[in-house]
């Protein structure tokens, strides 16, 4: 863009300081600049004059309409049994009849000739990822992703050596996460060392990391 | 409150809204749907021809985004994220239908009728003209210089949005708006004069 163009474009947003606007107005001594700038400021005013197109009132209703249930899957339906807090009615009888049938389910238990050996308590478990990032120059760098809703200053790597290599290690349930590292706060940065990447919907791409069922050990990246 | 405190605010609250969807509330996400669904719907019915298409193109939008909500990390409003989504649907459905540009349309009449009271009726008619060749241009305007002043000037966005939902430097989406004014105004020009 020329300079005339520049200032033009400052003009009809009404962002011209009092130095450019005495530059304009100079500029617009000449009559192909004044009918240049007569004719953007018509149009910028027949553009925003023009009238609006309004959706339907069922508009947001048949989007609601659309979308799929996140939680309508057969095993989603079953921890929400199992977990979904529920208010229990009880009476005195109703707890006497629990009680004995505790005392004799132990009673029970204790009177077992042998007890098989128990495995390991089938707790559930998490995998330790270690997260890292060599960023020389950087001095803050954070990282976001689904496990924390993305925010950009909960998690916050360290650089330990001193010479820009920044990582953190999260205790992380098994499943898929995405992720970014957020560098001064500012700039997201795609990890380069991630094992898959997904479209983020802006062009760029969200690193993945994939956390199975451990077995022992540390995962890393 | 100044304007940015209230962006704030509203990028505060649209991560809310977004966790509650992401946790399966699908009525939260009515809140976003009201909130841009003019923007949407105004940005897609610019780029389409069929009314009844740009509705259908503009809920797909809002679908879309919601599938893709996971991925949504919130350094820009929901706003961007959904109008590129949307843009994304425009330019696949014209690429698809190879579409020509059109050059009237059911809104054009209706607009005839609509009258500012202090207007005589030479001025309406003068006007309501100028209007409807003006969304003859704009739908002869290239793809991208029809977008960009689209979100500039009917959708009134700062120039850095424009750069995000276009997936280009600010300084570009700058550049294209005002080609896009020259144009406009060449193929106004163009066709009012005596054939």
């Amino acid at each position: 863009m020329t300079r005339f163009e520049e200032l033009l474009d400052a003009k009809l947003a009404g962002e011209l300081s009092p130095d450019e606007n005495r530059e304009f107005a100079a500029l617009l001594m000449l009559d192909e600049n004044r009918s240049a700038f007569e004719a953007h400021e018509e149009t910028v005013a027949l553009l925003e004059g023009v009238e609006r197109h309004v959706p339907s009132s069922s508009f947001t209703e048949e989007v609601l309409a659309r979308l799929p249930d996140r939680r309508s899957r057969p095993w989603e339906k079953a921890w929400d049994l199992v977990w979904a807090p529920r208010t229990v009615r009880w009476n005195f009888a109703t707890a006497f009849a629990l009680s004995f049938v505790l005392v004799v389910t132990a009673l029970a238990w204790k009177t077992l000739p042998s007890r098989m050996a128990v495995g390991p308590d089938p707790r559930p478990v998490v995998t330790l990822f270690r997260f890292s990032l060599d960023a020389p120059g950087a001095q803050q760098v954070s990282l976001a992703g689904e496990f924390n809703g993305w925010r950009t200053d909960e998690i916050f790597l360290a650089d330990v050596t001193g010479r820009g290599r920044f990582s953190v290690t999260l205790p992380l349930k098994p499943g898929r996460y995405a992720y970014m590292f957020v560098i001064d706060g500012a700039t997201w940065m795609t990890d380069p060392r991630a094992e898959a990447y997904r479209d983020d919907g802006f062009g760029n791409k969200n690193a993945l990391v994939n956390i199975a069922v451990p077995t022992v050990g540390h995962g890393d990246t | 409150m100044p304007r940015n405190a209230r962006l704030e605010s509203d990028l505060v609250d649209e991560r809310a809204i977004i966790a509650r969807c992401l946790a399966g509330e699908r009525r939260a996400y009515a809140v976003l749907v009201e909130r841009y669904k003019g923007l949407v719907h105004d940005l897609v019915s610019r780029m389409l021809r069929d009314p009844v298409e740009a509705e259908d193109i503009a809920q797909d939008a809002f679908v879309k985004a919601y599938l893709s909500l996971k991925d949504f990390r919130g350094e820009s409003k929901f706003s961007t994220w959904v109008c590129r989504i949307a843009l994304n649907r425009c330019k696949d459905v014209l690429r698809r239908q190879g579409r020509a540009p059109w050059t009237r349309t059911r809104q054009e009449g209706e607009g005839a009728e609509v009258a500012d009271d202090r207007e005589t009726p030479v001025d309406s008619l003068e006007r309501s003209e100028r209007e409807a060749a003006l969304r003859r241009a704009l739908a002869r305007l290239p793809v991208k210089y029809r977008e960009a002043v689209v979100l500039r000037h009917i959708e009134g966005m700062e120039f850095h949005e424009i750069g995000r939902v276009l997936g280009i430097a600010a300084g570009a989406a700058k550049v294209r708006a005002f080609r896009a004014r020259d144009m406009l105004r060449r193929l106004m020009e163009s066709e009012e004069a005596p054939r």
